[in-house]
């Protein structure tokens, strides 16, 4: 009977659960030009707002898709960019928009060592994936020999991106992509939980990902 | 199913022993954390460097109801961040005793004295928000090398990282101090030459038409 009812409850879950919507908008300020072969891109996270932070592994797992997608391209790890051009892209220094980044290059220093990187596009994204909306209860015990949980959580996931594409070769703004995605994750437990997650940040990264590649194509 | 039985207890004991080690009070911490070599302008100058022993050897330490025997220490990464930074910045850096001290003729055109002011933190549960976070306040003395103050100003340094799953109180908080050590680092670095006075005592001391950039 208890089986039974587990049997309906995954499928139910499965039927109407950990559903994913995405919306993807993409501004284009500038026509982009073929990139060369061996220059690169670096794909940096804005982290000035006080309220949230846009996650490191969001933009780590943005610049492996980007790579996998742009063949003969270079995508620098966001932390060798960060410590290689320490103090100039801190989070309480970095340039805020493509006029200050024409500044910067007039320090000699760092002109060379973007030169060395053959930086052709910064990819600024500002963001995060939040939980909204949690739901249910469960509850687990431990005893001698024996261990288990019973119970029923979901909650709604919602992640929101925008990625600022600027072009260092013109100096000027590219365009811009942005990317709204929801989900619902649901875990039913009877003896064993059984989570069944909606991959809401993954899903805006892919989603992400794949727009800056064909923006930048 | 009996060893399946075991397995899943050994799991559940141990993510209540991790639980229950996370709703402890009580924090000891020696910070470690990566702090990069700078990219700096080289200033033609030879500086000496004093670090006062209240810089050398603070260790924050609270014993409140709320933060139960708090002992945080990063007194290295402090002297281990100028003594990255200021040879990136100076052609030399003797480091000396005391402002006033002779330096046995070595030439030196200042003297710079970092000092800890203050040092704040903030945890997730106290902020309501999913950050922990660090302030760490520096004040930054630069004398002439006969011990004439050529000017003095504060530096703030602000850190924080997310929580996240399976990350403990004490990783948190050394992220946040790590990243506000090295917020100071990159605000000493940018803002040197416009600390007030500065900028007057390098144009006094270097050649303008050689260096125009750091005129």
């Amino acid at each position: 009977m208890l089986s039974n009812a587990c049997k309906l409850i995954v499928l139910l879950v499965f039927l109407t659960g950990c559903s994913n919507t995405t919306t993807v908008d993409e501004y284009r300020e500038n026509e982009s030009t073929a990139m060369l072969e061996g220059e690169s891109i670096v794909v940096l996270g804005r982290r000035s707002s006080t309220s949230y932070e846009t996650e490191f592994d969001f933009i780590t797992c943005v610049g492996n898709t980007l790579k996998n997608k742009l063949r003969g391209i270079n995508i620098i790890p966001e932390k060798e960019f960060l410590n290689s051009m320490y103090p100039y892209f801190e989070t309480s220094t970095a340039p805020m928009d493509v006029q200050n980044l024409d500044k910067l290059v007039q320090t000699p220093a760092v002109a060379k060592k973007l030169n060395d990187f053959r930086i052709r596009y910064f990819v600024w994204i500002d963001g995060f994936t939040e939980t909204t909306n949690n739901s249910g209860s469960m509850s687990c015990a431990v005893g001698v020999g024996i261990a288990g949980c019973l119970g029923f959580a979901s909650w709604d996931d919602k992640s929101n991106y925008e990625a600022t594409i600027w072009d260092f070769k013109e100096l000027n703004l590219e365009g811009k992509i942005s990317t709204q995605s929801s989900g619902t994750s649901y875990v039913p437990a009877v003896i064993i939980p059984l989570p069944l997650l909606a991959r809401v940040q993954s899903g805006a990264c892919s989603n992400m990902a794949n727009q800056i590649g064909s923006f930048l194509k | 199913m009996n060893k399946f039985r075991t397995s899943l207890t050994h799991v559940l004991s141990c993510l209540l022993l991790a639980l229950i080690s996370a709703c402890s009070s009580s924090v000891k911490l020696q910070v470690k954390g990566e702090l990069p070599t700078p990219l700096a302008t080289l200033y033609p100058l030879n500086l000496g460097v004093h670090y006062t022993d209240n810089f050398l050897n603070q260790i924050y330490q609270e014993n409140t109801k709320e933060r139960e025997n708090w002992n945080i220490d990063y007194r290295q990464p402090r002297k281990t961040l100028f003594d990255q930074i200021l040879p990136t910045m100076f052609q030399s850096v003797l480091p000396i005793t005391a402002v006033s001290v002779p330096t046995d003729g070595a030439v030196i055109d200042a003297i710079l004295e970092p000092d800890l002011v203050e040092t704040q933190f903030a945890l997730p549960d106290e902020t309501q928000t999913d950050n922990y976070e660090a302030w760490i306040k520096y004040t930054i003395k630069l004398y002439q090398p006969d011990g004439k103050l050529i000017s003095e100003w504060q530096l703030t340094g602000y850190g924080k990282t997310p929580t996240a799953m399976f990350t403990s109180k004490t990783d948190g908080l050394n992220t946040a101090v790590t990243y506000a050590l090295r917020d100071i680092g990159a605000r000493f670095v940018l803002d040197f030459r416009k600390a007030p006075g500065v900028q007057q005592w390098i144009a006094g001391k270097i050649n303008c038409a050689e260096y125009p950039y750091l005129c």
